[in-house]
């Protein structure tokens, strides 16, 4: 009876620290987007704004995830970034579908684009942030042995919007939205012991099969 | 128990090697240009301080960035001119190029998560870009600030993220050379005569 009344308390700690995820979309077109072989898909992380970027760790989640279905070919973010250099760093990147045309009117860019076969690119924007945190604790340590006591509480918050540009044509085809939030605790009677809530990749899950379901894969003809 | 010891000194361990000085070599992959080139053929001269430029400052920060600097410069004036060629000292006449680019140091500011309370570590280097001609004869002083930052991620060091943040300001470097270097009204002015004796060729870039 003690030990069940040790355990409702972690029981409850754990059922708290999970996340809530809200995964909002807009299409462009009633059809879903068809890759061919031969088209490939990149994952971009802005990086423009002075206190914060969207993590480079998170856009190559995404990447795995649209990935994994088998239908979506990606091109890595770093490898575009230099095969463009410097049409796509902070300072240069096109923030908007007017300045991606004007660029793409650059036959040169146009090339590199066309050789690297990325057809679709998807400029992801937010990050992940502590909200809210609470609690205190403090650590020891001496001749006898050491150890830690205390309860520390965190909140994060996970907002990011990723908008799919078609560099074919110049126009936006869709925009996925996401934003996650959960709590995280940490208690310590000796050891410290942590319940992590995990809000960044909950919405990195979100956002990656929510973009998955914009692409299908063409269907090959056979003589 | 032991465990436990364990982790906690490891912990301790940990907080003192952040009390100790920061010392950065920076690192960093410079990509090829891609650019319009400029039909010319370009000396550059680093002169000892530019090629040994190491950042310090009272905190004990500590940033050798003269090697990634030069690095950065052979390979976006390589890419941004037709030829070019590193010259041990600049021209006092006549010579076999048709100008020449001397880059300087002029200032270099850090911004760290613990001045600022923001989870970011920022670089700004200024520079002044002095460009001659082939004669020796200044053309113009371009002074250039290029801005690089680096997210303050757990379990990452301070050396690190600084190097990452150095290293985005070197590419920033590269992005002003290779958009504005032309744009400069005295080197434009300078282009257009030049380039005028030779064919009406459209040089630098404009997107």
């Amino acid at each position: 009876m003690t030990r069940l009344i040790g355990i409702i308390p972690l029981i409850v700690l754990v059922c708290s620290c999970t996340t809530s995820t809200n995964i909002d979309e807009y299409r462009g077109k009633d059809t879903s987007i068809v890759l061919d072989s031969s088209e490939k898909v990149v994952v971009l992380g802005r990086r423009q704004a002075g206190e914060y970027e969207t993590e480079p760790d998170f856009i190559s989640c995404i990447g795995n995830k649209l990935a994994n279905g088998g239908i979506v070919s990606v091109y890595p973010e770093e490898e575009f970034i230099d095969q463009l250099y410097p049409w796509f760093e902070p300072r240069t990147a096109p923030l908007h579908l007017k300045r991606m045309q004007r660029m793409l009117q650059e036959p040169m860019i146009a090339e590199r684009v066309k050789d690297i076969g990325v057809r679709y690119m998807i400029w992801v924007d937010g990050n992940t942030e502590v909200t809210e945190s609470d609690g205190s604790l403090s650590c020891a340590v001496g001749p006898g042995g050491g150890g830690c006591f205390g309860f520390a509480t965190w909140d994060k918050a996970s907002d990011y919007e990723a908008i799919i540009w078609d560099l074919q044509d110049v126009d936006e085809e869709g925009r996925v939205r996401v934003d996650a939030r959960g709590s995280s605790y940490l208690i310590a009677v000796v050891a410290p012991v942590p319940f992590i809530a995990r809000v960044q990749s909950e919405a990195c899950d979100g956002i990656g099969k929510q973009l998955r379901t914009f692409f299908t894969k063409a269907a090959v003809v056979e003589d | 128990m032991g465990g436990a010891r364990y982790v906690i000194v490891v912990f301790l361990s940990l907080l003192l090697i952040g009390c100790g000085p920061t010392n950065v070599n920076v690192a960093g992959d410079f990509p090829s240009a891609l650019t319009r080139e400029i039909p010319l053929v370009a000396g550059v001269y680093f002169d000892e301080e530019f090629s040994n430029y190491t950042y310090t400052n009272e905190r004990k920060v500590s940033i050798a960035m003269g090697q990634s600097q030069v690095e950065l410069f052979n390979v976006v004036l390589g890419d941004l001119f037709r030829q070019v060629a590193v010259l041990d000292a600049l021209p006092q006449q006549q010579s076999a190029v048709d100008l020449v680019i001397a880059p300087h140091v002029e200032d270099v500011q850090l911004a760290m998560p613990r001045d600022t309370k923001l989870q970011v570590f920022e670089v700004w280097i200024k520079y002044n870009i002095q460009v001659f001609d082939g004669n020796g004869q200044p053309v113009a002083d371009w002074i250039m600030t290029s801005y690089g930052k680096s997210v303050d991620q757990l379990m990452s060091s301070d050396e690190t993220a600084l190097n990452q943040a150095t290293v985005m300001a070197l590419r920033d470097v590269g992005v002003q050379l290779i958009t504005r270097f032309a744009r400069v009204p005295d080197v434009q002015r300078w282009l257009e005569f030049r380039l005028k004796e030779q064919q009406p060729v459209k040089g630098g870039n404009e997107v």
